[in-house]
């Protein structure tokens, strides 16, 4: 085992499930103390944990999670009882413990005596009280063993005087001599033993131990059958002297269980999210390739050829299907890390919530979930901080004083969204117009014509958090901005809805993947762009008088509703044809809609998205990252969160 | 003479440790995630030597035993125990299991232990 760096990997993805059911299984601890199945799930996690910690040498996390597994093991044999004390610094120690486990090869480095302080004063404590007479835990088993009847032997069978050493680097040695009497009462008969087999079982004994047998069997076949165990350093097998003597050994219950159904499980291999990364980019391509093949079957009228090609597509989209799938993982991956965070938030806040998961089942992308779990810790902080209000104030809204948040998920076409609902304060939309004056984002017109939809939705303006702060408005929007900017880097879109003193509602919708986007082709100019289709509305055409300026900002009249509109060409600094009718392709944004003016709109198309992040677009709003089309050109994709 | 080893464990790490540990010794590996896993596939391949871990969901290493043994009476099974368990090991033993080994593994026990057990 000198190559342990390939363990390493595997080692950090176990040590972390477990860490999480442990996790759960504590909370739910909390709530019901005395489940049995939880507490023995606790207990196997913490055991696993330890073998696979001591495997690796990773010391501290063994020791750790040796004190946690013995807790365990007290608790599930009813000798001590889980209270709110000790289930806190269990919670501890799994802190302790996701920190070391985060960075094992260093994990010497944290200092664990305090915690296995801790639990040791606790399990002592609970000695105490739950010690009283008669519960102790006494085992009888062997009992009779040490008491051998001493009858006349039977006829033909020879007394041997076996003596075994065991090596020095047996372990548990008391399992291992066990082992030989079931093997050497096999041949024979066990007589005595010395020490007896009490004192064996207790492991009362050094390295060597006697026993007499009685057998029909020749001494050399007794040997072998000894000398075949692990761990034996040496037998010696004499006659035996003095009284001559046959017991009756007893004999092993083993009453066989009737067969339970097997489960059957899933077989699966574990495959880094690296690799299904670089799988994907190469569907990517090959998806590109194939696009330009079939442009040039059509160009050139090549009707062998495009036959060919419907196959070669049907393969490709099943392929990309496939790896789709297989990068597919449950949302209750990031879900399960939130029972606990609300608990801890909401405690030190001296509030009592109640938090609701539903659709954890719901899939999603890889690369999506671990995008949006930092958006997700976000929105529900402000839930917990700024949404639920103290049992005092709710009591006097005549509220039931704990608070509900409720967290959602449902899959909706080809996207997923995301719901987080709380029977909070809500918003006051007039406090964001007040405070958007203030800052001096609007003017007082501007901001007296918002919707209160699209005034609380000002919470997503950047320079809108910084005043949250000073002016403690409903106190929600403590950087939004940054929970849209990811969110809009995604293809996703994020929208609020609140009542002021009922609730507030954040919508997160996310695309299934981010390797692929399903968007809504555009020309600005000669140049093509995709728009998430997540994003788009409609689109309509209009003509060039239809459009009218508001206070020198170009808007369109739809259907009694006032659109503004912006022109991709202006912004992008691109020259246009300038024709009389105009295509509008109208987008939500924060929960209002704009139209962007474009020169063409092309279709509906499946784009990869080409990381670019480390490249030319880092750092620039507007652009999500870009696609090589069909043609070998490419294409930006707009974010439309970020693009105004 | 290669046979047969059934590695029952439900963590795959303890499971990939013991396999690259025996992939020296010539013999072709299955495995198995949890005991009743564990109970199936020794029905199905019938395997020379079985690794069964203690500790473990749904059924635990000693149910899955006592149904081994209880299939098969001449069922090879080694138990894989921590320190501190010695009891429930005393147990398997009684109940049937052949041999043990201790956590963390030691390459060269485990193949002694394969050596003897499959002779």
């Amino acid at each position: 085992m000198d190559d342990m760096s390939e363990y390493k990997e595997m080692y950090a993805v176990e040590a972390a499930e477990h860490l999480q059911s442990m996790n759960e299984a504590l909370l739910n601890l909390e709530k019901d103390t005395e489940n049995s199945e939880t507490i023995n799930v606790m207990f196997r996690a913490a055991h696993t944990l330890k073998g696979m910690s001591a495997t690796m040498g990773y010391t501290n996390i063994k020791e750790l999670t040796h004190e946690m597994e013995n807790l365990m093991d007290s608790v599930r044999k009813n000798k001590m009882k889980l209270d709110s004390a000790a289930i806190d610094i269990l919670f501890e120690c799994l802190d302790t413990l996701e920190k070391m486990v985060e960075n094992p090869e260093n994990c010497s480095q944290f200092d664990i005596s305090g915690l296995i302080r801790k639990i040791s004063l606790l399990s002592e404590m609970k000695a105490e009280t739950n010690e009283q007479p008669g519960t102790a835990d006494v085992t009888h088993e062997n009992d009779k063993s040490d008491n051998i009847d001493m009858e006349k032997i039977e006829d033909g069978c020879t007394i041997l005087d076996i003596t075994v050493t065991l090596h020095e680097s047996c372990v548990l040695k008391s399992a291992r001599s066990t082992i030989v009497m079931r093997n050497l009462s096999e041949l024979g008969e066990i007589i005595e033993t010395n020490p007896s087999i009490k004192e064996i079982e207790d492991e009362k004994f050094d390295r060597e131990f006697k026993i007499v047998v009685s057998t029909k069997e020749e001494a050399a076949k007794l040997e072998k059958a000894v000398m075949k165990i692990s761990e034996i350093a040496k037998v010696e097998i004499k006659p035996h002297e003095g009284i001559q003597a046959k017991a009756k050994v007893e004999e092993k219950s083993c009453a066989p269980d009737s067969n339970k159904t097997a489960i059957k499980s899933v077989q699966s291999v574990r495959v880094s999210i690296e690799r299904l990364d670089s799988l994907m980019n190469l569907v990517g391509e090959l998806i590109i390739n194939k696009i330009r093949l079939m442009q040039l079957a059509t160009v050139h009228k090549l009707d062998v050829l495009e036959e060919t090609l419907a196959s070669l597509n049907r393969l490709t989209n099943e392929l990309q299907e496939e790896i789709m799938a297989s990068r597919m993982v449950p949302i209750e991956q990031i879900f399960n890390r939130f029972p606990r965070m609300v608990r801890d938030l909401a405690k030190k806040e001296g509030k009592e919530i109640d938090l609701i998961l539903e659709g954890g089942d719901i899939e999603l992308d890889r690369t999506v979930l671990d995008e949006i779990g930092d958006p997700l810790v976000h929105i529900l902080r402000n839930c917990v901080d700024h949404g639920i209000e103290s049992p005092e104030i709710r009591k006097q809204a005549g509220k039931n004083q704990k608070g509900t948040i409720r967290l959602t998920a449902k899959r909706e076409k080809n996207h997923v969204v995301i719901e987080a609902l709380d029977d909070g304060k809500g918003m006051d939309p007039q406090k964001f117009r007040e405070t958007a004056v203030k800052k001096g984002i609007l003017t007082q017109e501007e901001a007296a014509k918002l919707s209160d939809n699209e005034a609380i939705n000002l919470s997503f303006m950047p320079g809108f958090s910084t005043a949250e702060k000073v002016t403690d408005v409903s106190g929600r929007g403590v950087g939004m901005d940054v929970v849209r900017t990811k969110i809009g880097s995604m293809g996703g879109s994020i929208k609020l809805e609140s009542t002021k003193g009922t609730g507030t509602k954040i919508i997160l919708k996310l695309p299934l993947t981010v390797a692929i986007i399903h968007s809504l082709m555009v020309k600005v100019g000669k140049d093509v762009y995709a728009v998430p289709i997540t994003n788009v509305v409609r689109d309509l055409s209009i003509r060039k008088d239809q459009i009218k300026t508001i206070k020198g900002e170009e808007v369109i009249l739809i259907r009694g509703e006032v659109l503004p509109i912006v022109r991709l060409h202006k912004l992008f600094g691109i020259d246009t044809n300038g024709s009389e009718e105009l295509l509008v392709v109208v987008v939500e944004r924060g929960g209002s809609n704009i139209g962007l003016v474009v020169d063409q709109v092309i279709g509906q198309q499946e784009v990869i998205l080409k990381n670019l992040e480390n490249h030319i677009l880092k750092g620039v709003r507007g652009f999500a990252g870009a696609t090589i089309l069909g043609d070998g050109n490419v294409a930006l994709i707009i974010d439309v969160g970020t693009l105004l | 003479m290669p046979g047969k080893i059934l590695l029952v464990d439900d963590a795959a790490f303890m499971r990939m440790m013991l396999k690259k540990i025996l992939a020296q010794s010539g013999n072709e590996l299955l495995e198995a995630v949890d005991g009743s896993d564990g109970v199936a596939k020794y029905k199905e391949h019938k395997p020379n030597l079985v690794f069964l871990d203690i500790v473990m969901p749904n059924v635990d290493g000693i149910e899955c035993l006592k149904q081994i043994i209880a299939f098969d009476s001449n069922a090879r099974v080694v138990m894989c125990s921590s320190i501190g368990q010695q009891t429930v090991v005393n147990d398997a033993i009684k109940i049937g299991a052949r041999d043990f080994i201790i956590k963390p593994f030691d390459a060269a026990k485990v193949l002694e232990t394969v050596s003897k057990n499959l002779s």
